[in-house]
């Protein structure tokens, strides 16, 4: 999967070619072979090459289309849920790879996602972020700066800025009901059961 | 009478400044899920009832992908567990402590 190699060699992706990112990533959400929750699953699955594949896209197209491409696409409840999630995914291989360039890929995911749903759910998986980021001693605000830059102005992009402003009890995991546990393929962020079933 | 709002904040967000409607108007730079479940809580210490402004279904109650209760589903469980009536909520109906709450206060 993808590498460390991003899409800027790619050229400018058009909107023809992200629709049809957007349709695979479609096709993948629908397969009977994909399992929930997709949170737990090894990673990668076909569903994180399909949303790599349109994270990365997003990146290189002209600016003009990245504003109004997502509201062109088809989304629902579900989407917002699984893209959330790959934010998240994105947390942990942050940590399991010792490398922040999945965050970035975790952050645009947020972007595409554009609150449409629940803007306090997409402030949790980006909580998992800064904290996977900080854990490698890297400062995550100036990341969060340049992907805020994809789309200034939205909502979202407004909220990785908001990140500068919270304090310090407001970007622990533990603030927004996660952990880190152990799983067969290492270290992962997930639900603490204590807090989501008490 | 009217309630404290749950719910999504696209939903809530249509409540804020109403007489008689409390809703957690948190800048989004405040908001924590722990500051979410002091607010809920401090409603339910006072009796107070609740509405749901977002509509209760599976899948505005349930997050599939991870496996988990979304947080709107959360504050309903976080209800429940309170002991407030929950079993068929639906959006803008009053949720109240108890189950004699909502005979006794005609909804």
């Amino acid at each position: 999967m993808g590498g460390g190699v991003r899409t800027m060699s790619e050229g400018i992706v058009s909107l023809v070619d992200m629709n049809e990112r957007w349709e695979s990533y479609k096709a993948e959400a629908d397969s009977a072979g994909r399992h929930d929750p997709y949170l737990l699953e090894p990673f990668p699955t076909p569903l994180d090459e399909a949303l790599y594949s349109v994270v990365t896209g997003f990146q290189s197209m002209a600016d003009s289309d990245r504003r109004s491409w997502p509201g062109s696409i088809p989304f629902s409840i579900r989407d917002s849920q699984i893209l959330l999630t790959y934010a998240a995914r994105m947390a942990t291989q942050v940590l399991r790879e010792g490398s922040t360039s999945r965050l970035t890929d975790g952050l645009v995911a947020h972007l595409i996602e554009g609150e449409r749903d629940d803007w306090r759910e997409n402030v949790i998986v980006l909580t998992l972020l800064f904290d996977a980021a900080r854990k490698l001693g890297v400062d995550p605000l100036p990341i969060f700066d340049h992907v805020a830059s994809l789309a200034a102005g939205d909502a979202a992009a407004e909220t990785l800025g908001g990140f500068r402003k919270r304090k310090p009890e407001m970007l622990t995991i533990e603030s927004m009901g996660y952990r880190t546990a152990m799983s067969a393929q290492g270290v992962r962020y997930e639900p603490d059961p204590a807090v989501w079933r008490q | 009478m009217y309630g404290k709002q749950l719910g999504k904040q696209a939903d809530t967000a249509a409540y804020i400044g109403k007489p008689g409607f409390n809703v957690l108007n948190l800048p989004k730079e405040e908001w924590s899920m722990a500051n979410n479940d002091a607010w809920v809580q401090g409603g339910m210490d006072r009796g107070a009832p609740f509405m749901p402004a977002s509509e209760p279904n599976p899948s505005s109650v349930f997050n599939l992908s991870r496996g988990e209760l979304s947080v709107f589903g959360r504050e309903l469980r976080q209800l429940f567990n309170g002991g407030y009536d929950i079993q068929g909520a639906q959006q803008g109906e009053l949720l109240g402590p108890g189950q004699d709450w909502a005979a006794a206060s005609g909804q």
